[in-house]
């Protein structure tokens, strides 16, 4: 250590002797003061007065342009008797941000009229009840409501193993004591009202390919309470671990066994590369069921959205102030077969929040005709 | 969001580097009026004339002014990182001007950096604690907002504590920015990005006056708001819509300072004993590399070329594919640990030089 201070001194003194300086003399002891202490912060705070003079105005600009802030964009279009431009905005925004809170769905029911105004207010309410935590009746009274609403409510469900599972899941999701009992049909209702897809034909979506089994894809989103479900016809498959689940059933067969499958992507960007490679060597016409439980999108590389697309996924969500080509954080569930044309698939997203609204489960399910 | 290209950073790093460039010698003339000066009556302090303060404030005006220019001419430039990074960093310059004029007790220093470390964390990043330590990704649950206070707090000492010659804190800084603003294009993080865009051109604008022999310090509010800046904005980075705390690049990046915090911690530690943990000292490497014999320029110019290796590596880490990332901190630990016992080694043959006679004195 004297080594050191010997070292430093003699540094310092070699410096002062080059530069003409005397370190440490009295003429240069310092005088503070809180005048100094004044002057200086009076400067910060100088500046930063005069920066947000000039980025108040920017960012409300911003905001007011913001794609997020739809609803409020929508209102002065409708305010100013543009309500044609308000409603393709509402509806845009809706599709864009699958908002789980009921205002949008609201404002675009005030606008609207016949069956969709019935749905969007139905949309609404459901939202409404989710976030004040309303009575069990009272969701009961809606899914009734539901039933006239949407094209199918009806359904004959082959065991009592899967509708039981699924009620279970939603009451947990929900917040529903046990006792409360869902029927198959307010199960349904369910789908609809938080936004799922549901076939009552057997044609899984617009893909041209006919299930001849009932397929069932449940998301729960980031409550890792329940984890996903999914069936096909009575095999039924539960799972709590967070990631991508997937359901295969080759084509050609009567009754196939299915094939389940599981991807956690956090564990890096290998798990994308076995996901892409295992989903492409599947032969055409194969239908898949996919449910995440959390989240699938962390490491899911570009190559895997492209292999989702191949599937006939619809595609597009905007989290975190941006678009990304699949809403995989934090509910979704998709039906999808392979070879079918870009975005006819069924498919169900819930954003992981939306403006501090957390989303919720999905659930997308196709009944063939004999049991719908 | 396309990501806007290098082109446009380029233009930021112009804007900074004027900004700070113009700046710099305003505050120098109110901190001469103003008497608010760095007088070397400390044993630590090696310059040799009263220098004046407030070189800082020009880092803070060129990011004040780069976030105003960028909202107005292309507003998607702005994450929601970027305001509370001046908003809290004003908060840092006005403890940093605080310490230059009254030399405050670092334990309360430590404590503001650290709750304006989990404050960013809680404004900027909010909701979710992802971390990637190396490739694969975890939850760091409730973790997260003290691991963000510590990362900030650390890398704001780190800077500081290399803040003892002239140029020494802002080449640094301007190294490390360059190597991120690299990485960030390279991944497609603007955040990040028009952080190290404004570090760069504001840390070469402000060298004009800070080379050796610098006309102007940036003091404790320089180099803590350098470092909040480089913490902050390298807290998290947006992958696929998630912010993930990914901390591997720019730990490598400044891996110099890092290791200097280190060794300072460590020494005191030692002093805890007697109760002068936060007290300075003159055992800072580039303390070690003057007293070898070096001059500041030299000493100034050795720790650039070190965090110069560290900065390539640092952007290895960045582009290579996942199995080969783990590798990376590694050697760069490697060079570092090895770097410290060659400094170690200098000094030991040095001091047995003097110690020991010469077979000539023996005789």
């Amino acid at each position: 250590m004297a080594y050191y201070v010997e070292e430093y001194t003699r540094a310092m003194s070699l410096n002062v002797e080059n530069e003409g300086g005397s370190p440490g003399s009295p003429e240069n002891v310092p005088v503070t003061s809180f005048r100094q202490l004044q002057v200086a912060w009076g400067v910060t705070g100088l500046l930063f007065l005069l920066f947000n003079l000039l980025w108040w105005p920017a960012e409300y600009r911003r905001l007011a342009a913001d794609p997020e802030r739809f609803p409020e964009q929508a209102k002065v279009l409708s305010q100013s008797g543009q309500r044609d431009q308000a409603i393709r905005l509402l509806e845009e925004g809706l599709s864009r941000f699958h908002p789980p809170a009921p205002e949008p769905w609201n404002a675009y029911a005030g606008l609207v009229r016949g069956p969709a105004k019935l749905q969007a207010s139905l949309r609404a309410g459901w939202l409404t009840w989710r976030r004040e935590q309303g009575e069990p009746g009272q969701l009961l009274d809606l899914t009734r409501k539901a039933c006239t609403a949407w094209p199918c409510c009806g359904w004959t469900p082959t065991s009592e193993e899967l509708p039981s599972t699924l009620a279970r899941s939603w009451r947990v999701a929900l917040g529903l004591p046990d006792t409360v009992t869902l029927a198959p049909r307010d199960l349904l209702a369910l789908a609809w009202l938080s936004g799922g897809r549901v076939s009552c034909d057997g044609m899984i979506g617009a893909t041209g390919f006919l299930a001849s089994e009932l397929l069932v894809a449940w998301s729960p989103g980031s409550d890792r309470q329940t984890g996903v479900v999914m069936a096909v016809g009575n095999t039924l498959y539960t799972d709590a671990r967070r990631g991508m689940h997937v359901a295969l059933l080759r084509p050609g067969l009567d009754h196939p066994a299915p094939e389940f499958l599981h991807f956690d992507f956090w564990d890096g960007e290998e798990t994308s590369r076995q996901f892409v490679q295992r989903l492409r060597s599947v032969p055409v016409g194969t239908v898949v069921l996919f449910a995440v439980t959390l989240d699938s999108r962390l490491n899911f590389t570009d190559e895997a959205e492209a292999c989702l697309a191949e599937f006939g996924i619809p595609g597009e969500a905007w989290e975190n102030g941006r678009l990304v080509s699949f809403g995989l954080r934090h509910a979704f569930c998709a039906i999808g077969a392979r070879g079918a044309p870009a975005g006819s698939a069924m498919a169900a997203w819930s954003p992981h929040s939306w403006r501090g609204v957390p989303g919720h489960p999905v659930c997308c399910v196709v009944i063939p005709e004999r049991l719908s | 969001m396309i990501f806007p290209g290098p082109a446009e950073y380029l233009l930021t790093t112009l804007v900074a580097f004027l900004v700070a460039a113009l700046a710099t010698p305003m505050f120098r003339w109110i901190a001469r009026r103003y008497n608010i000066l760095d007088h070397p009556t400390q044993h630590r302090k090696i310059h040799p004339r009263p220098t004046p303060y407030l070189g800082g404030l020009a880092f803070f005006a060129a990011y004040l002014v780069v976030l105003v220019e960028s909202i107005w001419r292309r507003p998607e430039l702005i994450a929601p990182v970027h305001y509370p990074l001046a908003v809290l960093g004003a908060v840092i310059i006005l403890l940093g001007l605080a310490d230059d004029i009254f030399n405050l007790s670092g334990a309360p220093k430590l404590l503001v950096e650290l709750m304006v470390g989990a404050l960013l964390y809680y404004w900027a990043v909010g909701e979710q604690g992802l971390a990637k330590p190396l490739h694969a990704i975890i939850d760091l649950g409730p973790l997260a907002p003290l691991i963000a206070a510590v990362w900030v707090a650390g890398v704001m000492n780190a800077i500081n504590f290399t803040d003892g010659l002239d140029g020494l804190a802002a080449g640094l800084v301007a190294i490390a920015s360059a190597m991120l603003l690299v990485v960030g294009i390279i991944n497609e993080q603007p955040a990040t990005c028009l952080v190290m865009a404004t570090l760069l051109g504001s840390t070469l604008g402000f060298l004009l006056y800070n080379f050796h022999p610098a006309s102007i310090f940036m003091g404790d509010a320089g180099a803590l708001f350098l470092g909040f800046m480089l913490g902050g904005a390298t807290l998290v980075e947006q992958q696929k819509g998630a912010a993930v705390v990914a901390l591997i690049v720019p730990v490598i990046t400044i891996a110099l300072p890092i290791a200097d915090t280190l060794l300072s911690f460590l020494r005191r530690l030692r002093r805890a004993r007697e109760g002068r943990f936060f007290h300075p000292d003159r055992e800072h490497l580039h303390h070690r590399l003057l007293a070898l014999g070096l001059d500041q320029r030299r000493a100034v110019m050795i720790m650039y070329a070190f965090s110069l290796l560290m900065g390539l590596l640092a952007i290895l880490a960045g582009i290579l594919p996942s199995p080969f990332k783990p590798g990376v901190p590694f050697v760069a630990a490697l060079f570092t640990a090895a770097a410290v016992v060659w400094l170690h080694r200098i000094e030991q043959r040095r001091r047995a030089e003097r110690q020991e006679p010469g077979p000539r004195d023996q005789a």
